[in-house]
C-alpha cells in the first residue's frame, strides 16, 4: 500500500524545542495565514522576524514556492489557476546584530529537509521555461520524499531522482538604492523577451510592492529617503 | 526549497517542497569590500549523488536546419535539451515528462565552447543511474 503523503497538516520535522530558534511553518496553510509571517517580496522596509547574533543558529521552515496551491491529483486545474503573486513565501528576514553593507555573510547549512515530503513539479503556461513556446500545455509531477534519498513520482515512472536540495531562495534584502537599480536595469528587457501573459505577472510583481499587506513597505521611487540606509541581512 | 534541481531549472520548476532549512550565521566585518565579492560565493555541499561517468551526454550547438546564431550559448542549451528530449521519447517519456526529467534531474549543463565561433557548444549531462531501465543506444533494441 502507497504511504499516504497527502494528510494535511503533517509535519515530517517534530515541533519540539530543537535548541535554536525557529521560525514555524504549519503544512498546509498558506504563508499568510501562518503564525510565523514571513514575506515573498525583496524590500529593505519588510521587518526582521527574528534576529540572531553572529555565530548563532536558526532553523526556518517554509511552504514551498506554490504556497501550497498545488494539490496531490493527476489533473491541472491548479497549475492553470495558480496565484503567482503568493509564490515563494519565504521564512524570514532574519537581522544579524550588527550586519551592514559591505561586510560578507557566512551562511553554513546545515540540514535542508523536506517537510510534508510531498514535491511538485509544474509546467505552467505562458511561463514554462526555456522551451515554453514547445510545451505550451499546463503539466504537472508529484513527487514523494521519504526523507534525504530519493524522490519518485507515478506521473514520471521509471526514475528516481537522488536528493541534492538546497534552499531554493536564499538572501538578503537591498538597500533603497540597489532596488530602484535592479528595476531600473531589468524594465527595459521585459518587454523584449517575456510573452504578454508573463509580463503582467511581473508587473504583477512589481505592483505588489504598493499595495503590500506591511504598512511600512512602501514603492522604493517614493519613499524620498535617501539612497544606502544599512539594508536588513536576510536569509 | 528545492529536492533536486537540473543544470538551469529549464521548465522554471524544480522538485519544488515544503521544506526545512537549519543554518548557522557568521560575519566578517568588511569581508564584501576586502574580497570584492559583488555577487554570491559559495561551496559546494559535501553529499553529492555519486553517477562516476555514467551519464550519456547531448550535444547542442547555435544553429538548426538552416538557422545560425553567433556564439549564442542560451540556444546551444536549449538544442542539447531538445536533442535530449528526443532521445528520451525512445523510451516511453512524453515531451512534457522528459522536459520535466531535465529540470528535475541532476543533470549538469556544461559551457563546452564559446571560442570556436561562431558555433557556442553546449553539453548536457545526463546520469544514467536515474533510469530503471537502460537508456543507451544499443543494436539489439
Amino acid at each position: 500500500m502507497a504511504p499516504r503523503f497527502s494528510e494535511s497538516g503533517v509535519s515530517r520535522f517534530d515541533d519540539r524545542d530543537m535548541g535554536a530558534p525557529r521560525i514555524r511553518c504549519e503544512v498546509g496553510k498558506r504563508l499568510s495565514e501562518q503564525r510565523d509571517i514571513g514575506h515573498n517580496r525583496w524590500h529593505p522596509e519588510v521587518p526582521p522576524l527574528i534576529e540572531i547574533e553572529p555565530g548563532g543558529e536558526v532553523i526556518l521552515e517554509a511552504p514551498g514556492y506554490d504556497d501550497y496551491q498545488l494539490q496531490d491529483n493527476d489533473n491541472t486545474n491548479d497549475v492553470s489557476t495558480m496565484d503567482l503573486t503568493r509564490v515563494h513565501p519565504l521564512a524570514g528576514p532574519v537581522a544579524v546584530r550588527g550586519a551592514e553593507p559591505g561586510d560578507l555573510l557566512v551562511v553554513d547549512l546545515l540540514e535542508l529537509s523536506p517537510l510534508s515530503g510531498v514535491g511538485y513539479s509544474c509546467i505552467i503556461p505562458e511561463i514554462g521555461g526555456i522551451l515554453r513556446d514547445i510545451y505550451p500545455e499546463a503539466y504537472k509531477s508529484v513527487w514523494y520524499m521519504r526523507g534525504n534519498v530519493y524522490a519518485e513520482s507515478r506521473h514520471i515512472p521509471g526514475v528516481r531522482i537522488p536528493a541534492l536540495p538546497h534552499p531554493g531562495v536564499i538572501g538578503v534584502a537591498p538597500s533603497h538604492e540597489m532596488l530602484i537599480q535592479w528595476n531600473d536595469r531589468e524594465a527595459a528587457t521585459w518587454t523584449l523577451r517575456i510573452s504578454p501573459a508573463a509580463q503582467e505577472y511581473t508587473f504583477r510583481f512589481l505592483c505588489q510592492e504598493l499595495c503590500s499587506r506591511w504598512a511600512t513597505c512602501i514603492l522604493p521611487k517614493a519613499t524620498g529617503k535617501p539612497p544606502g540606509m544599512p539594508s536588513r541581512w536576510m536569509a | 526549497m528545492h529536492f533536486a534541481e537540473g543544470d538551469g531549472e529549464a521548465t522554471w520548476n524544480a522538485i519544488e517542497m515544503d521544506g526545512v532549512t537549519w543554518l548557522r550565521v557568521g560575519l566578517i566585518k568588511g569581508g564584501a569590500t576586502k574580497y570584492n565579492v559583488r555577487t554570491p560565493i559559495f561551496q559546494p555541499g559535501p553529499i553529492e549523488p555519486q553517477f562516476g561517468n555514467r551519464y550519456l551526454a547531448f550535444t547542442g550547438f547555435n544553429f538548426r536546419s538552416d538557422e545560425q546564431a553567433f556564439n549564442d550559448s542560451t540556444m546551444a542549451a536549449r538544442e542539447a535539451m531538445l536533442q535530449a528530449i528526443d532521445y528520451l521519447t525512445n523510451f516511453g517519456y512524453s515531451g512534457a515528462q522528459a522536459y520535466t526529467l531535465l529540470s528535475v534531474a541532476p543533470i549538469e549543463l556544461r559551457i563546452s565552447g564559446i571560442t570556436d565561433v561562431p558555433n557556442a557548444c553546449v553539453t548536457l549531462y545526463l546520469p544514467l543511474d536515474i533510469f530503471d531501465q537502460g537508456i543507451l543506444p544499443s543494436e539489439k533494441a
